[in-house]
C-alpha cells in the first residue's frame, strides 16, 4: 500500500498545483453556503440540515468533475502506459488515485466546518446531529468518488467521464423515486440500491450500520469495477 | 457475404431474445396476475438466445475462447463473485443492523415501548401528516414528525407514512376533517385518531414554543387506532346533568357518539354510588348540572382537581352553588345572568352568542360556534400566579351579562348592573410548569363552559358546536398517558439572531470563503503561468 500512498499524494498534490481544484471547492463552498444562509433549518433548529440535504447534490455533481481526469487524462496525455508499466499494481494505482481524490474531499468538507462555528456562535446545536451529518456526507461523496473513478477508466474523454459519472450517480440518486410507484416488496428493494435511502438518517443525527455498509460496499464495488477496467486496458 | 448477413440476422436474434427475457422477468416481478404469459415471453427470450447461439457458434466460442474472451470470462466471474460478495454483505446487514442515535438527547431512539407496541402491530396502521407554512412552527414541526415517523416505520413494516401538502391536496385534507397544518392522521380500518399540532409543543410562560414531544401522542394514537388501549372519560350523573344515552333535545347522545367515533370510551359516574374516582379516568365531565352535590361529593372533586385532575365543568346560569364553588379554587368565577351580543348572535336570538374563528383560542380552529343561553365565566383578581387562564372563546364587545333578562321584552345594557363585555364563554385552566418539576408535580387541567346546551342533541350538529365540544376534550385529555412511556421533552433550539447577526452569516458563508479559496486558485494560476 506504500505505492497507492505514494500516488495518493502525488494526486492530492497535484489537485493543489491546479486551478481547476480551487474552483471546484470555491463553487461548492459557494453554493453550500447560499443552502446554509437561506435554509430556515439554520436558524429554526440550530442544524446544518439544510447544507447537507442540499449540498449532497452538489457533492454528486462535483465528484463527478473532480475524478473526470484521474485517468482519462492519463489516457489522453498517453501517460497510462507508463503507469501500467511501472512496478505498482493496478489496484494500487485505483487506491492511489482514489486516495487522492478522497482528501481532496476532506479538505471541501473541512472548510464547511465554518457553519457549524456559525450556528455555536449564535446559537446551540447538536453536535451529534452534525457529527452524523457529516459522516453521511463524507460516505456518499467516497461512493460518488468511487463511481467518478471507474468512470474515468471508461474513457480518454474528461467530459464523457463526467457525463458518465454523473449519469450513474444521479440514476443512483433517484432509483428511489421509482419505488414510490411499485408493489411493497419491490419498493423495498428498489429502495436499497437507491444511494438517498439512507443520507436522511445521518442528516438526523442517526447512523444506521446498513446505511455505512452500504455506502463503503458501493464505494468498494466500484474501486473494484475501475480496478477491472484498468486491468482491460491492458488486453485491448 | 452469407456470413455477415447470418452474424448480423444471429445479433438480432440475440437482442430479441435478451429483449424478451428481460421484459418477462420485469412482468413477473410487476404483474403477478399474468405470470404464466410472463413465463411464455421468458420462454420465448431464452429460446431466442438459444437460437443466436447455435447461428453464430463459431463467433460466440472464437470470442469466448479468444485472449480477450478468456480475459472477458474471467473479469465477468470475478465481478460475479465479487458482486455476491457484496450483495451478502449487505443483505446480512440489513437483517442484523445497528442504529446509534448520536443526537445529544438521543431524540430518535424510540423508547422501548414505542418499539414494542411498534413490533407487535398486526394491522396496517397509516400516517398521514398534513404540512403547510402558516408558522415557523410549521416547519419545525414537519421535520421533527418526518423525522420521527421515519423512525417508526424502521420498527414496523406495518406502518405506512404519508406526508401530504395541505395546500396541494385541500380536498384530502377536508376528507380527513384537517383543518390546521402540522396535524397528524392515524387511521387503521374503520378507526382514526388526529393528533394536532399543540399536542406536540410545549409552550412556556409567554406562549412560546420551548420544546417538542411526540413520542406519546404518536405512541398513544397507533394503539388507538389499533384499538388496543383508549382513553376513557366519564359523565358525572346523579345531578340533573344531562343524559349521555339520552334522545332528548337537551340530552348528550349525540356527543356520546362523537367522543366515541373518536376513540374514546365513555363510562357514566355516580358518587352517591361508588364514592371514588375510578383508576381509569382520564377525565371527569359534568354536563349542566341542575342538582347540587353532597358535601361529601363535594370534597371528593375537589380532591381529584387538587391531586392534579382533569375536568371538564359546563355550567349554566343559576348552576347550583357548590359547582360554582369547585371551580373559584381555580382562579375563576361565574356570576348570575345570561350573556348577550347584539352584534354576534343567531338571529332573532341575542342571547345565542355566536363566536366566529378569530374570537376561538387559536389552538381550537374552529369557524363558528354558538352558545345558547350561556353566562360568562370571569378571572378573578387574586387568581393564584402558577394557573395559566385561556379563554377558549368569547364574545364582542358589544355583549354584556344581563343580570336580569326579560323573555318578553328586547334585553338592553344597564349601566351599573349588567357587565359588559367581551365575555369569556369558556376558558381553559392550566398549572404553570414549574422550572424544576418534580416527579409529585400536580397537572391539574379544568376546562369550563358558561354553557351546556351548545352540545346538546339539538345544537351537536350546528355550526361546529360538536366540534368544539369535542376539540375541548381533546384538549383536556392530551397527553395522558396512555402507556409507560419516558416522556422525552426535546429543547426547541431556535437561533435568536439580529437582523445585522443574519447578514454577517449569510455574507461571509455565501461569499466570503468561497472568494477566498478562489483567490487562492487565481494565486497558483498566476504563479504557474
Amino acid at each position: 500500500m506504500r505505492n497507492a500512498g505514494i500516488i495518493a499524494m502525488k494526486e492530492f498534490k497535484s489537485y493543489l498545483a491546479s486551478p481547476m481544484a480551487y474552483v471546484v471547492v470555491g463553487i461548492f463552498l459557494a453554493l453550500t453556503g447560499v443552502l446554509f444562509a437561506s435554509s430556515s433549518s439554520t436558524y429554526l433548529e440550530t442544524s446544518i440540515r439544510g447544507f447537507l440535504q442540499s449540498g449532497v447534490y452538489s457533492l454528486l455533481l462535483l465528484a463527478a468533475v473532480i475524478t473526470m481526469r484521474l485517468i482519462a487524462e492519463e489516457r489522453k496525455l498517453g501517460t497510462v502506459e507508463l503507469l501500467l508499466t511501472a512496478p505498482v499494481r493496478d489496484s494500487e494505482i485505483i487506491a492511489g488515485k482514489f486516495l487522492g481524490s478522497v482528501f481532496l474531499l476532506a479538505v471541501m468538507l473541512v472548510l464547511t466546518f465554518y457553519y457549524p462555528i456559525l450556528l455555536k456562535m449564535f446559537g446551540d446545536p447538536d453536535w451529534g446531529a452534525i457529527a452524523a451529518g457529516y459522516l453521511g456526507l463524507f460516505l456518499v461523496g467516497c461512493t460518488a468518488l468511487a463511481v467518478g473513478l471507474f468512470a474515468s477508466t471508461l474513457t480518454a474523454n474528461q467530459i464523457v467521464s463526467a457525463v458518465v459519472a454523473g449519469g450513474i450517480l444521479f440514476a443512483l440518486w433517484l432509483v428511489g423515486l421509482v419505488a414510490g410507484y411499485l408493489p411493497r416488496v419491490l419498493a423495498g428493494l428498489v429502495n436499497f440500491f437507491s444511494l438517498a435511502f439512507y443520507f436522511p438518517d445521518f442528516v438526523r443525527g442517526v447512523i444506521d450500520t446498513r446505511g455505512v455498509i452500504y455506502y463503503v460496499s458501493l464505494t468498494v464495488l466500484f474501486l473494484f469495477l475501475a480496478v477491472r477496467s484498468l486491468e482491460n486496458s491492458r488486453w485491448s | 457475404m452469407q456470413s455477415s448477413s447470418s452474424s448480423y440476422f444471429s445479433r438480432l436474434l440475440a437482442g430479441l431474445g435478451v429483449a424478451a427475457s428481460l421484459s418477462g422477468l420485469i412482468v413477473m416481478l410487476l404483474l403477478p396476475g399474468i405470470r404464466l404469459a410472463a413465463w411464455g415471453v421468458l420462454a420465448l427470450g431464452v429460446a431466442l438466445l438459444t437460437v443466436a447461439f447455435v447461428l453464430d457458434f463459431r463467433n460466440v466460442t472464437r470470442a469466448v475462447t479468444g485472449r480477450r474472451g478468456l480475459f472477458g470470462a474471467g473479469t465477468g466471474v470475478m465481478a460475479a463473485i465479487f458482486i455476491g460478495i457484496i450483495i451478502l454483505v449487505n443483505a446480512v446487514s440489513i437483517t442484523n443492523y445497528k442504529r446509534f442515535d448520536i443526537t445529544s438527547l438521543g431524540q430518535f431512539t424510540l423508547t422501548s415501548k414505542t418499539k414494542e407496541v411498534l413490533a407487535e402491530l398486526d394491522r396496517p396502521v397509516e400516517v398521514q401528516f398534513f404540512f403547510g407554512v402558516a408558522s415557523e412552527i410549521d416547519l419545525t414541526l414537519r421535520s421533527y414528525a418526518e423525522s420521527l415517523l421515519n423512525e417508526y416505520k424502521n420498527f414496523s413494516d406495518k406502518l405506512t407514512v404519508r406526508f401530504i401538502d395541505t395546500d396541494e391536496q385541500p380536498e384530502l385534507a377536508r376528507q380527513n376533517e384537517v383543518s390546521t397544518y402540522s396535524t397528524s392522521v392515524f387511521k387503521s380500518g374503520d378507526l382514526r385518531r388526529v393528533v394536532f399540532p399543540w399536542q406536540l409543543v410545549v409552550l412556556n410562560n409567554q406562549g412560546q414554543v420551548s420544546a417538542i414531544e411526540a413520542e406519546n401522542a404518536f405512541t398513544s394514537a397507533i394503539l388507538e387506532v389499533t384499538g388496543k388501549v383508549q382513553k376513557r372519560v366519564y359523565f358525572l350523573t346523579g345531578h340533573g346533568e344531562a343524559g349521555i344515552f339520552s334522545n332528548a333535545s337537551n340530552g348528550y347522545n349525540n356527543a356520546r357518539k362523537g367522543l366515541q367515533d373518536n376513540l374514546f370510551q365513555v363510562g357514566t359516574l355516580d358518587l352517591a354510588v361508588n364514592p371514588r374516582v375510578p383508576d381509569d379516568m382520564v377525565a371527569l365531565i359534568i354536563v349542566g348540572p341542575r342538582d347540587p352535590l353532597t358535601s361529601n361529593e363535594f370534597d371528593i372533586l375537589k380532591r381529584y382537581l387538587a391531586d392534579g385532575g382533569w375536568m371538564m365543568l359546563m355550567l349554566n346560569p343559576n348552576s347550583p352553588e357548590n359547582f360554582r364553588q369547585i371551580v373559584e379554587d381555580w382562579g375563576v368565577r361565574t356570576e348570575e345572568g345570561i350573556v348577550i351580543d347584539e352584534q354576534s348572535f343567531v338571529s332573532p336570538n341575542k342571547d345565542f352568542p355566536l363566536v366566529t374563528r378569530t374570537r376561538f383560542a387559536p389552538f381550537m380552529a374552529v369557524a363558528e360556534a354558538y352558545f345558547p343561553g350561556a353566562t360568562a365565566i370571569f378571572q378573578k383578581d387574586d387568581a393564584p400566579e402558577n394557573l395559566e387562564i385561556t379563554p377558549l372563546a368569547y364574545t364582542t364587545l358589544e355583549s354584556w351579562l344581563e343580570k336580569d333578562l326579560d323573555p318578553k321584552s328586547e334585553p338592553v345594557f344597564t349601566e351599573g348592573a349588567d357587565i359588559k363585555g367581551a365575555l369569556a364563554l369558556g376558558v381553559l385552566i392550566a398549572v404553570n410548569l414549574p422550572e424544576e418539576a418534580d416527579e409529585g408535580f400536580k397537572d391539574t387541567r379544568l376546562i369550563v363552559f358558561g354553557d351546556s346546551d351548545f352540545a346538546s342533541n339539538q345544537h351537536f350538529f350546528d355550526g361546529n358546536n360538536g366540534d368544539v365540544f369535542l376539540k375541548a376534550v381533546n384538549l383536556l385529555t392530551t397527553g395522558k398517558e396512555l402507556i409507560s412511556i419516558e416522556r422525552k421533552v426535546l429543547p426547541f433550539r431556535r437561533m435568536l439572531v439580529t437582523r445585522e447577526q443574519v447578514n454577517f452569516i449569510t455574507y461571509s458563508s455565501v461569499a466570503v470563503l468561497p472568494l477566498l479559496v478562489l483567490f487562492a486558485g487565481a494565486v497558483i494560476w498566476w504563479r504557474r503561468r
